[in-house]
């Protein structure tokens, strides 16, 4: 048993370190506000991500045969937790690299993978997920958006979808569509979002500038080739990438920021009194917790074991830490939330709101737990 | 970085899982506390037990006994002295179980008792004494653990740990309660799992129902998040992973007891039903070494010394 980062994994990270600090301006928190659904980051990002990929540090977790460094799960998670608690300067770039891009690599056709590759690795290329849709939340199965076959060839889709985070910013949609009268009858497409059909409106809200839109889809004409993997397969394309993947964000390091930054502003006003204290260290140690849960996690997949109920426990955690974060925000740091002056405060506290809803409810977790953790039983 | 244990601490757990296996089925007899001494003399025997090892055990190891010894329903002083005593008694000969308390320690003492040792920690010093028979008075307590109290402590006559700060005392307390605060927990709610998938309302298992499960995954979720601090603060040694170590446990072990309780409906409240066992251990590590309140300022004390510096600086009178 091991809790030390190895000096490889140190000095990976002082490489990002240092990236950031030459790469980001000073004023980088008030312009970006640590969104990286704002129109800004997402501009940013277009050119931070092929800085990054010229230092090898966009895909170092990818392997060597498509142009990574074939670094072990840790770098990957330390890369993601550096981005993370700087406000993710990626944007939306994130998901291209961690699983979008892979699941291309898996399950794309010769040309998907010549056109799109090259452009995620390149750091230009940014994705949107059109999974959820009114009517079909958690329970994503219940998707009504249609992709039927057209006499022409390929597909007409229509529907909707929504919660889509930087849709408007979009290069193109990782969208999954009904194919099929059966309940997991649905395919992944990969849809350009110029695409003559497809309308995207801003849902407003505080998680972010663009971190939500509504996306329609009227009589969308996509190729055959715009399937991804087999048709009727895209459930599967989309759990099997999404667990490789397993936790997700590392969400404390931008809480655990944020705490230490509502700290400092605390002791700079002489209020960091007991009670403070009480709730600042209580959301922290509920912070470390989640971050060694996800580490545990990480080693597994580290170690090539599979997936397993220890993925919901973490991402539950994270859930929990970030709620004990908000009520120390709340209570001792109130006036500075309704200011907004200070980015990474406000967007610290702005992330916790939505901890529990994105990537799979806290809700979804606990029956997970339930189920493959604690072997309760359904009936 | 490693979660895994290495070959010889799997092994010193495996060892002393094999003997608490035979051990585990419920007890025959309904008490507050349940001794064993057959258990404890063959774990003893076995080198498991103790501040002193000869092979070398440290505060790591400790705990990983412990977490075994732990889910065993009697009553057996395996942290203190495993996991405070490694650490901070060096070569001095110490007797079983080890208390441990903070000066005048004239209040209830967990494991004090005559034959055993105590660590006193005063505000200047650790000091290290071996109770008698008769400095002590038992305490009849409704809390599984084995209560004693001083009859009279004279604190000169005890034995300066010298070189051992007391906050270096306290920090491996603090790492004692978040052991035994997660190992109670883990066998309340492995105990409370089994009941939940027996127990039938309504023509189905309780534990099929939602509401039920829900709470148990967020008793799992606090269990492994203090199990994993626990064993990080015993491995790095570092105050500030102590306290919060501590701090994360004492503030679950309410909810977790009243959770465990809860779906044992009124059977979980009586001595028939194992339960009480560890539900009723982790509201008594609640308030120890001063309780949820005082771990939490120590952890900010370790986390962000100059912020609380700072504070202590604005408040002190001119």
């Amino acid at each position: 048993m091991n809790f030390d980062w190895t000096p490889s994994q140190n000095s990976f990270r002082q490489r990002i370190r240092d990236v950031l600090d030459r790469e980001l301006q000073d004023d980088w928190p008030q312009k970006s506000r640590l969104d990286p659904s704002s129109e800004y980051v997402s501009r940013f990002s277009r050119e931070f991500c092929p800085t990054l990929a010229r230092e090898g540090l966009l895909i170092p977790h990818w392997p060597q045969q498509d142009g990574g460094e074939g670094l072990d799960p840790f770098h990957h998670w330390i890369l993601g937790e550096e981005m993370f608690a700087i406000g993710e300067p990626r944007s939306y770039q994130y998901m291209s690299v961690n699983w979008a891009g892979p699941a291309i690599r898996k399950y794309g056709t010769p040309r998907q993978k010549a056109e799109l590759l090259p452009r995620i690795t390149g750091g230009t290329m940014i994705f949107c997920q059109g999974f959820s849709e009114p009517g079909a939340g958690s329970d994503l199965a219940a998707m009504k958006t249609k992709a039927e076959r057209s006499e022409s060839g390929g597909f007409v889709i229509n529907g909707s979808k929504i919660w889509t985070s930087g849709a408007s910013l979009a290069d193109v949609c990782f969208l999954l569509a009904r194919t099929g009268q059966g309940r997991k009858d649905i395919s992944a497409f990969l849809v350009p979002m110029d695409t003559p059909g497809i309308d995207v409106r801003i849902v407003a809200s505080f998680n972010g500038e663009r971190s939500f839109h509504e996306v329609f889809f009227t009589d969308v004409q996509a190729p055959e080739d715009a399937v991804l993997g087999e048709v009727g397969r895209g459930w599967d394309i989309v759990m099997s990438v999404l667990a490789d993947e397993r936790v997700g964000a590392p969400r404390y390091a931008l809480t655990m920021r944020g705490i230490d930054i509502g700290v400092g502003i605390l002791a700079g006003r002489g209020q960091f009194d007991e009670p403070a204290q009480i709730r600042a260290a209580q959301a922290m140690a509920a912070c470390h917790a989640a971050q060694l849960l996800c580490l545990s996690v990480i080693d597994d997949r580290a170690k090539g074991r599979p997936p397993s109920g220890s993925t919901s426990v973490a991402r539950y955690c994270l859930n929990a830490a970030d709620r004990l974060a908000a009520d120390f925000f709340e209570e001792f740091l109130s006036d500075d939330l309704v200011l907004n002056e200070n980015p990474v405060l406000a967007a610290a506290y702005r992330r916790t709101a939505s901890s529990g809803i994105a990537s799979g409810t806290a809700e979804m977790q606990m029956n997970a737990i339930a189920r493959d953790v604690l072997r309760l039983p359904r009936e | 970085m490693d979660f895994d244990l290495t070959e010889d601490q799997a092994l010193i757990a495996s060892a002393v899982r094999q003997i608490v296996a035979r051990h585990l089925a419920d007890p025959t007899s309904a008490d507050f506390v349940l001794n064993a001494p057959v258990v404890e003399r063959e774990l003893t025997e076995n080198g498991f037990l103790g501040a002193t090892s000869e092979m070398g055990l440290g505060p790591v190891e400790g705990l990983l006994i412990a977490e075994e010894v732990g889910r065993l329903p009697f009553a057996i002083e395996a942290a203190t002295s495993g996991i405070l005593g490694r650490a901070i008694l060096d070569a001095h000969p110490v007797r079983r179980p080890l208390a441990v308390a903070l000066a005048p320690a004239d209040g209830p003492i967990r494991y004090l008792q005559g034959g055993g040792a105590a660590v006193i920690i005063t505000d200047d010093d650790v000091r290290l004494l071996q109770v008698e028979e008769q400095d002590v008075e038992r305490v009849p307590a409704v809390f599984a653990y084995p209560f004693g109290r001083f009859r009279r402590l004279n604190v000169d006559k005890a034995v300066v740990l010298e070189g051992v700060a007391p906050e270096s005392a306290k920090q491996w307390w603090r790492v004692v309660i978040a052991a035994e605060i997660g190992v109670a927990g883990r066998a309340a709610l492995e105990a409370t799992v089994e009941f939940v998938k027996q127990r039938r309302q309504f023509n189905r298992a309780i534990g099929s129902f939602q509401a039920v499960q829900h709470r148990l995954a967020h008793v799992a979720t606090l269990v492994q998040g203090i199990e994993w601090l626990t064993r990080r603060a015993a491995t790095s040694g570092a105050a500030a992973d102590a306290a919060l170590a501590a701090t994360m446990a004492q503030q679950s072990a309410g909810l977790i007891h009243a959770d465990c309780t809860q779906f044992h409906g009124a059977y979980g409240t009586t001595l028939d039903c194992p339960l009480h066992f560890w539900a009723y251990r982790l509201r008594a590590l609640r308030g120890e070494l001063k309780g949820l309140s005082h771990q939490s300022v120590e952890a900010a004390r370790s986390l962000w010394p100059d912020a609380v510096a700072k504070q202590s600086r604005a408040v002190r009178p001119a």
